[in-house]
């Protein structure tokens, strides 16, 4: 008996994977409003306000996606891609049934940002499609101009999100957006997207999405930035809907 | 009641008070083990991923590095080893090979100019990126159901039914050293 229990303890301690030793405590809770979060304090109050008013008219559509932007000092030693999937995963980033969340990360004094896609709109974002956002803004991340990187990275990501809903570009954002960049017409991207559609839909053909194990470690019962008594204006804060990612998106270092 | 009523009934008694734990134990094994078995499928579904994607990244990128034949091979034999494996333990030991070499491909790419600034290879590097990260997520959420499930096996006193019953310990998903983390796509 004795035995067995060292074994067990020797066993959880060589396998215990790093990645799940971060605990989710470490990590920061979500702000009262919830979709911006803006600990580096390096995003203006008028990309603040952008990113509130998109979310908020989210939260009147049926499908309720949600896209947070966080703006952290430092990840805390831990990779961009670590803390993205832990961070995204504490806050319950979009709604439980749809995973149809997006987590835009920025870490100041470690100069890197990751795009991390929810399970569902892992099709309407595609990694190459995050890496190309992040990439068109490389120049305003180079100059520490966080503001207007945000705001074009982030338009991006609720551009496809409401291509992939059928939402009206212009009631969700307040203007019309300059169509995407699509990449450049080659025989090889009809390829590309051919065999990423394929891999995203025979994902959900083999029937795993149903039975996904959430046990363990992530264990629900958090929803980080539940405004839980504060009021602004009769309004409480908003959370997050239940929403996990799989691990999905892209992160460049700057 | 005569005295043979009373035993009977006593008995039958008994027998459904001690059923009543066992069957709490055996549901929560088959729950917990189900769990095991999905979480285990969305790895497998991550690892598939990544066998088809490598072809499309070898086909862009061998042509301009053609004096990186040993990757290539490495890359050919490993995806060889991951379609011959036959057992559960011989595919989780093919893949990790496969894994060692896409990501010293991936590495080798960055010394190619002409290749990171190639918008299909980038693409290319992205979605690989993101499925070598996807297995890692997986993997690490795949272990901690495996803990859970291991943990409950082992644990008095389900483990005497656990075994009677044949619930075994399943095999934890060890990363190699040094792949924990996915390989940074970093065009700077």
């Amino acid at each position: 008996m004795k035995k067995s229990i060292i074994l067990v303890l020797g066993i959880l301690f060589v396998m215990f994977n790093p990645i799940m030793t971060v605990s989710a405590s470490t990590l920061p809770e979500a702000s009262t409003d919830f979709y911006v979060y803006d600990e580096a304090d390096i995003i203006d109050s008028e990309v603040e306000n952008f990113i509130l008013n998109v979310n908020r008219n989210y939260e009147n559509t049926d499908e309720q996606p949600q896209i947070v932007v966080a703006a952290v000092e430092s990840l805390d030693g831990l990779s961009v891609e670590e803390y993205a999937t832990e961070l995204f995963t504490k806050w319950k980033i979009g709604q439980e049934d749809s995973d149809n969340g997006v987590l835009l990360l920025i870490s100041e004094s470690d100069r890197e940002i990751r795009i991390e896609v929810g399970y569902g709109l892992e099709g309407a974002i595609t990694d190459a499609s995050a890496g190309r956002m992040i990439d068109s803004q490389m120049d305003a991340l180079g100059a520490d101009d966080y503001s207007t990187a945000v705001e074009g990275i982030f338009t991006n990501i609720a551009q496809s999100v409401n291509e992939e809903y059928g939402y009206d570009q212009e009631e969700i954002l307040g203007f019309v957006p300059e169509p995407q960049e699509s990449s450049s017409d080659s025989e090889n991207n009809y390829w590309i997207i051919l065999v990423v559609l394929i891999l995203f839909v025979g994902r959900f053909i083999g029937g795993n999405r149903g039975g996904r194990g959430r046990g363990g470690g992530f264990g629900g019962g958090y929803y980080g930035g539940f405004g839980g008594g504060s009021s602004n204006g009769g309004s409480s804060g908003s959370f997050g809907g239940g929403g996990m990612s799989g691990g999905g998106g892209s992160s460049r270092g700057f | 009641m005569s005295t043979k009523m009373k035993v009977l009934v006593g008995a039958v008694l008994a027998v459904i008070l001690m059923g009543i734990p066992l069957v709490g134990s055996y549901n929560s094994l088959i729950e917990s083990e189900s769990k095991v078995d999905s979480s285990w499928a969305q790895v497998e579904s991550q690892l598939q991923r990544r066998y088809d994607l490598i072809p499309n990244l070898v086909n862009s990128v061998q042509g301009a590095m053609d004096n990186e034949q040993e990757i290539f091979t490495a890359i050919a034999d490993a995806r060889a080893g991951v379609t011959s494996a036959e057992s559960v333990d011989e595919s989780i030991e093919a893949n990790q090979q496969l894994g060692t070499a896409v990501r010293s491909l991936m590495v080798s790419v960055e010394d190619y100019p002409e290749l990171k600034s190639n918008e299909n290879v980038t693409a290319l590097m992205d979605e690989l990126a993101g499925t070598e990260n996807r297995i890692a997520t997986e993997r690490g959420r795949f272990n901690e159901v495996v803990r859970s499930y291991n943990t409950k096996v082992k644990s008095f006193p389900t483990s005497i039914f656990a075994s009677i019953a044949g619930f075994d310990e399943r095999p934890y998903f060890e990363a190699n050293e040094g792949a924990e983390d996915a390989p940074a796509v970093d065009f700077e």
